[in-house]
């Protein structure tokens, strides 16, 4: 396991971010729970950029969780970004999402979203799927060596 | 030999002594050609030409019956073709034997041109003869056919033929006054025969006016004896007020010695008057003395019927057309003389009566220019057709004050027997009115469809509108909900040992409320998109969708025992994914209403219901009261307790609005704890 690197959760909704780390912490999974409010940010963080200047950005999240109604930069285009950039590009992108619109699932796999995850209501089966990304993308996937 | 035989012996004749003539100087051109060049195709000609001249004069002597005169003449001729036939083989022979110096030297050329001369001569000779013959058999024939013509209308005429033959035509052989007397009266008494028999009234009369015999045909027409109606009598059967007009007439006949025609009514036997055509001729003898008068009556009744009822057809349809506005028109097409159009015609080209003086040349100028071209197209197509009313065609007229006016014409195009056109008759309507009524109708028709398509756009923007409204709802009302449902779950799993039954109760309450309320919202967000996302139709294979849809239940109820019956082979037209929800909904329902059964009987069918086919999805579940049914397919109408039944309420109204838009209809059959079926039509997609 990629122990130490981080996963980015972008989510404007602080109770949904507070519930998604609640629920990682359920699901044993260690990984630093950064969170950011919107699309601005997480593309920000992701270059070293605005209030993450001077971070380094070779320290890419092992998954970043990405909402798609965002304020400022939309989901869609947070993953249009992030795949553009050679940095980043491979970092598995996971949509966690009440929307199931099939337009945005569909634009989501065509911008090379990973897994398209639709938020269920109930928490419990929230915290199962949040346990089974983290078990999948954190301990099961072989993860994609850093571009250099 | 009748006068028919007799014009067509003539014509046999006339065509027998022209064979005669011109075999005589093909064979002539034959031995010229022969002499000049010696080719031996000049000798064939002279051959076939001596054959056929044999043939012809046969011909000729054998019709050739006529006078002793033509009799002479064409013995003459025999003989002078012989000879200059036989002079001519001469030539040809000392050609062929002592060359062709001899030959020219033996053909005397001023011989052969008088000989010629003589033989043309004699033939046109026989020919006038034959002529004459045939001029006169014409004649009759004509003569007689008109007579046949005349008898079928008014047959008195032919009477009249008949006693100028007996009086006067009789005479010319026979020189005995006594003979003629004897003759004239065998001739009468087989001519009074004839007139008895004939559907005329005929009479005679002295020179005086007398009349002394009538045929039997008046005295059966009157009803009258002969001693009533001798001399003067006759009176009697006439109309008084219009008899003085008769006798003026007849008098003045009479005074003048010429023949005379009136048309009077006469009384029948029954009383009743018919209307009679009366023609007087005088009889000569041969020294031009008036005899008698003889005279016909022919009751042309039906003849003035037949006039009448042509003279109402006029008037009607010169009516007609006034009432209809039809114009008429006849266009002469030999002579481009300028026809007789009716009014009616003329008000449509704005011209005043006697205003249009076009003919089939000159009309298209009466033509708009820009449908002149077209118009003409159509009436030369109509020309090589020349099938009834093969002319049609609309066009425009400008009137003289600059009006235009649409026009709509039909003609046909009367052909003669070799195919040239000599007539077009047709008709003509102003249809101005209705023109502008299309017209205006295509202006109506396209603002519609462009306010139709104005509607759309604004269709599909509010459309949008509800889809962004959609996403809202589903993205946005989820959220909160997860967050209500999370940190209760949290409250529980953190603190749940420092709380007691009833609060831990409440708290589960709070979850399942939100359970049901996301349901709801999934529910309604499902209903919007039947509704609205488009539909792609494709042929759809029910049964496999039903398979798929049960087996996915029988997955999700394990501890249920359910037998599902589907019909193989059920196949319909429509949209895979709709169809899949409205199915998945009457399956949930019929899984869920069968839950009291120890065993569910779910079956899925077609069948033919009210003339078309209908699927319906049957359970043995715990049925309805059919009349709560009327709500049944509207948003959250429920007919059972949500604490016996769960659920929102909303999947039937998705079924009907799925239905619906594949244009079907849905429907419900059930009684209490007898089960349920609903059925369901495709419309034409089906």
């Amino acid at each position: 396991m990629s122990t130490h690197r981080a996963i980015l959760l972008v989510e404007d909704n602080p109770s949904d971010a507070d519930l998604t780390r609640r629920a990682f912490a359920i699901g044993r999974i260690v990984n630093e729970l950064v969170v950011v409010e919107d699309g601005q940010d997480a593309m920000d963080y992701l270059r070293g950029e605005g209030s993450w200047a001077g971070r380094n950005v070779s320290e890419t999240p092992a998954l970043i969780l990405l909402d798609l109604k965002l304020p400022r930069v939309p989901g869609l285009e947070v993953l249009r970004m992030i795949r553009a950039d050679a940095r980043i590009r491979r970092v598995p992108v996971v949509i966690l999402t009440s929307s199931k619109e099939e337009e945005d699932v569909g634009a989501g796999y065509d911008l090379g979203v990973n897994s398209y995850v639709r938020k269920p209501v109930d928490f419990k089966e929230f915290q199962t799927v949040i346990g089974n990304l983290g078990m999948y993308w954190l301990l099961l996937n072989e993860p994609n060596p850093p571009v250099k | 030999m009748d006068a028919q035989q007799m014009v067509g012996h003539e014509l046999r004749v006339l065509h027998a002594s022209e064979q005669v003539l011109s075999t005589m100087e093909d064979a002539e051109t034959g031995v010229r050609g022969y002499l000049l060049t010696g080719d031996s195709r000049y000798l064939r000609r002279f051959q076939s030409a001596l054959s056929n001249q044999r043939l012809a004069r046969r011909n000729l002597r054998q019709l050739a019956t006529g006078s002793s005169e033509q009799q002479a003449r064409i013995a003459k001729l025999d003989r002078l073709l012989e000879i200059r036939l036989s002079g001519l083989s001469g030539v040809v022979a000392s050609y062929k034997t002592e060359g062709p110096d001899a030959a020219v030297a033996a053909a005397d050329p001023g011989e052969g041109s008088r000989a010629m001369g003589e033989i043309v001569d004699l033939v046109h000779d026989a020919q006038q003869e034959e002529y004459w013959l045939l001029s006169q058999g014409t004649r009759t024939v004509e003569a007689q056919a008109s007579h046949m013509r005349w008898i079928l209308r008014m047959g008195g005429a032919l009477l009249i033929v008949l006693i100028t033959v007996v009086g006067v035509v009789g005479e010319r052989d026979i020189r005995s006054r006594q003979r003629v007397e004897e003759s004239l009266t065998g001739s009468e008494g087989r001519f009074r025969t004839l007139a008895d028999g004939i559907p005329q009234l005929c009479w005679m009369a002295n020179a005086d006016g007398g009349i002394f015999w009538f045929n039997q045909r008046w005295y059966e027409f009157t009803g009258t004896k002969a001693e009533e109606m001798r001399g003067w009598g006759w009176q009697s059967v006439h109309d008084p007020e219009g008899l003085p007009a008769v006798l003026a007439g007849w008098k003045n006949s009479i005074a003048k010695g010429e023949p005379w025609e009136m048309v009077f009514p006469l009384r029948a036997a029954d009383g009743t008057f018919h209307p009679f055509l009366t023609r007087v001729i005088p009889v000569r003898d041969q020294s031009g003395k008036l005899v008698r008068w003889f005279g016909t009556s022919t009751d042309i009744t039906a003849q003035r019927r037949t006039e009448d009822a042509l003279r109402e057809n006029q008037e009607r349809l010169l009516l007609a057309e006034q009432v209809a506005r039809i114009g008429t028109f006849e266009w002469n097409l030999v002579e481009t003389a300028a026809n007789q159009p009716a009014p009616e015609l003329e008000a449509m080209y704005g011209l005043p009566p006697g205003g249009f003086s076009a003919s089939h040349g000159t009309w298209l100028d009466l033509v708009s220019p820009e449908d002149r071209d077209y118009t003409k197209r159509r009436m030369q197509e109509a020309m090589k057709t020349g099938a009834p009313g093969a002319f049609e065609a609309e066009w425009r007229v400008i009137w003289p004050d600059g009006t235009t006016r649409w026009l709509f014409g039909r003609a046909s195009v009367l052909k003669d027997d070799t195919g040239k056109p000599l007539r077009t008759i047709g008709a003509v309507v102003d249809v101005t009115d209705r023109k502008r009524a299309e017209l205006e109708v295509l202006r109506i028709n396209a603002e519609l469809e462009q306010r139709v398509n104005q509607r759309t756009i604004q269709l599909e923007a509010s459309n949008k509108e509800l889809a962004a409204f959609a996403y809202s709802v589903s993205h946005d009302l989820r959220a909160p909900l997860r967050g209500i449902d999370g940190w209760s779950l949290a409250l529980l799993e953190d603190y749940g040992a420092r709380l007691d039954d009833r609060a831990r109760q409440y708290l589960n309450r709070v979850r399942s409320e939100t359970q049901r309320m996301g349901n709801l919202i999934d529910d309604m967000l499902q209903l919007s998109r039947v509704t609205r996302d488009e539909m792609k139709l494709e042929k759809v294979d029910l049964t496999a969708l039903a398979t798929g849809i049960t087996a996915k239940l029988r997955d999700a109820g394990p501890e249920r025992f359910m037998e599902f019956v589907i019909e193989a082979g059920l196949v319909a037209v429509g949209d895979g994914r709709l169809l899949e929800i409205a199915l998945t909904n009457l399956f949930s329902n019929a899984v869920k209403f069968t839950g009291p059964r120890n065993k569910a009987l779910i079956e899925f069918g077609r069948l033919e219901k009210d003339g078309e086919m209908a699927f319906y999805v049957r359970d043995n579940g715990v049925g309805f009261d059919m009349a709560h049914a009327g709500n049944l397919f509207g948003p959250f109408q429920r007919l059972h307790k949500a604490s016996e039944f769960p659920g929102t309420g909303i999947g039937l109204a998705t079924v009907q609005r799925i239905v619906r838009r594949h244009g079907g209809r849905v429907w419900a059959e059930a009684q209490v704890n007898r089960g349920a079926a609903f059925w369901f039509t495709l419309g034409a997609s089906a």
